[in-house]
């Protein structure tokens, strides 16, 4: 029988990104959340100086999360998927590695969040997309 | 031989577009009949004064009365006024069970005469709905005989038609060529008659459900056809299904003597209607925008996205997508790489104004918060100014894709969707380019 059985358990995307941003928190990131781009909606952007890191939180569907997270490419310098499964799949770790996105994990019983896959730092910004994003981040007042 | 651009009327708010990129770009417009019924002034002065006399076609629509109720009727459970009016123009049965039941063939069997009613206020209707307004229009009293004709009458007469499937052809097909039958009698003077097939794509898997509804039609008399395949998206669609579509639709031409009009068509349609595919029809409609493919049960809602047209893909991708497609092409480096590899249409060329950067425009959008469960989620919205540029961009496109079908021999249509396909395949994956593949192979 697991020991954490009876502990209150990630339930749904709110609480692991509300999860997230503690995290981010915690290691000086300015942190946004549900931040336009393009037509799509971010879970969480944490800038730390001048650069961006975006983050998609996904419980379930992990392949849609990386498909949001193609979109990002345009504006971020490093992009993660956020997941709180019990397990890591290799196979997500494989898919992770061969695009260069990173991954948080957190644990669904302790919400204990940590960086299991850095990501690369992305090479494909379009800078003019870029500079839309910094001035929509401006207009954004849910700074965490 | 020249390929007929129709477009299909959805609101007022597109109707500037109707004559763009010039006026009479379009051969003419089709216009449903419950916005016949809901403004026919305003439509009177579009055709009139908006568009210079454009030539119109009205769908009766007379399938909205064989679908579960909740279809046609508004949130309080009423039938919508628009349809309510037309069940009162068409008269019974559908005048006494619209709203309370769906029509079925079964209606029509008590009192055969009841087809015959039906298919004569039909036509009534789209004699004078339109034309009347038109003759009480300001601007109609400059026009003068021909010219007046043209303008006020339908280009073609629809007999009335019921939405038919592999399981309810056996009911709705015989009294869809009956009512074409009947229609054609009813012709007045120079009148054209045209009869509508409305069929799900199930009924293109089936050559004998195909043949079957070429040879029923060969005797009606009818001028021409509307063509109209439930939600048939040509990128999407298989070798079978669009290879079944060109088989009925060569087979209604009956040897290029009858009109077809493909509804709700794109590109593969257009290279149909042109060299490529030999004119199996002599017309292709869409909408601005949204129309090259549409289900037969209106569906709506949802965030509209900024969509732009790739001309070698001949599809409109949502912006996010093109942008990325476009950059890994190596396309956002320049304007001038820009305009050689993408287009160099007016609209692009107005848009970039010589600064790559500017294609940015195509996918501004604006954020707004929406209410979701207790609180709020912000969604972006494309801005005013971006919806209007890729729908220019895809206007001119489409006039141009009209073209070419027209000019450009079926060896060089082919050759170009071959070349496209090999181009995009570098960075994006079979399922989003396969499409170039199919169309080439089927008109080979």
């Amino acid at each position: 029988m697991r020991m954490h059985s009876k502990a209150k358990k990630i339930a749904n995307e709110t609480i692991l990104v509300s999860t997230l941003v503690n995290y981010l928190n915690l290691l000086d990131y300015e942190v946004f959340i549900e931040v336009p781009n393009m037509g799509q909606s971010t879970d969480i952007v944490a800038r730390k100086n001048r650069w961006l890191t975006f983050i998609e939180a996904k419980r379930h569907d992990w392949k849609k999360g990386i498909e949001q997270c193609k979109a990002h490419e345009a504006v971020a310098d490093f992009i993660y998927l956020a997941v709180s499964s019990v397990n890591i799949s290799d196979e997500l770790l494989h898919t992770l590695r061969l695009k260069g996105y990173g991954l948080l994990h957190c644990d669904p019983y302790t919400w204990k969040c940590r960086t299991a896959l850095k990501a690369t730092l992305n090479r494909k910004v379009w800078m003019p997309q870029r500079n839309v994003l910094r001035k929509s981040l401006r207009s954004i007042n849910n700074e965490h | 031989m020249s390929i007929d651009h129709w477009m299909m009327f959805s609101t007022f708010a597109e109707q500037d577009y109707f004559r763009f990129p010039k006026v009479n770009t379009y051969t003419g417009c089709i216009i449903n009949a419950n916005m016949a019924s809901h403004a026919p002034a305003g439509l009177a002065a579009f055709l009139v004064e908006k568009t210079s006399g454009i030539r119109y076609i009205i769908d009766p629509l007379t399938h909205a009365f064989q679908h579960e109720t909740s279809c046609i009727t508004n949130s309080k459970n009423e039938v919508k006024k628009s349809i309510r009016e037309l069940a009162n123009n068409y008269g019974d049965p559908i005048m006494t069970k619209v709203g309370k039941k769906p029509l079925h063939p079964s209606d029509f069997a008590d009192n055969p005469a009841d087809l015959n009613t039906l298919a004569a206020n039909c036509l009534q209707y789209q004699r004078t709905q339109l034309s009347e307004a038109i003759l009480n229009n300001d601007s109609a009293k400059y026009l003068e005989g021909l010219e007046l004709d043209t303008v006020k009458n339908p280009y073609s007469l629809v007999a009335p038609y019921f939405y038919m499937t592999r399981t309810t052809i056996d009911e709705w097909l015989p009294h869809n060529v009956e009512m074409a039958k009947i229609a054609v009698s009813k012709k007045e003077n120079s009148e054209k008659v045209f009869a509508e097939v409305v069929i799900h794509q199930n009924i293109l898997l089936s050559e004998d459900n195909v043949n079957r509804i070429i040879m029923s039609y060969e005797d009606t008399g009818v001028d021409g056809f509307l063509i109209w395949v439930d939600e048939l998206d040509e990128h999407d669609s298989d070798i079978e299904i669009l290879s079944r579509l060109l088989t009925l639709v060569r087979g209604l031409r009956n040897n290029g003597l009858k009109e077809v009009i493909n509804l709700h068509g794109g590109y593969f349609s257009i290279l149909a209607a042109g060299n490529a595919g030999r004119s199996a029809l002599t017309g292709v409609s869409h909408g601005p925008e949204f129309g090259e493919h549409r289900a037969v049960v209106p569906v709506g809602g949802g965030i509209p996205i900024s969509r732009y047209y790739i001309p070698e893909l001949h599809n409109r991708i949502r912006y996010r997508e093109a942008r990325r497609i476009l950059d890994d092409m190596g396309c956002l480096t320049s304007s001038e790489g820009f305009h050689t590899n993408v287009c160099n249409c007016e609209t692009c060329q107005t848009v970039i104004e010589g600064k790559i950067d500017n294609f940015i425009k195509f996918g501004d959008f604006t954020a707004k918060n929406i209410p979701r469960g207790d609180g709020f989620v912000r969604r972006q919205f494309p801005t005013t100014d971006a919806k209007e540029i890729c729908l220019k961009h895809y206007l001119e496109r489409k006039v141009l894709e009209y073209k070419t079908a027209e000019t450009k021999t079926k060896d060089e249509l082919i050759a170009a969707l071959s070349d496209s396909y090999a181009k995009y395949s570098q960075v994006m994956s079979l399922e989003e380019i396969s499409h170039l593949k199919v169309w080439a192979k089927i008109f080979e």
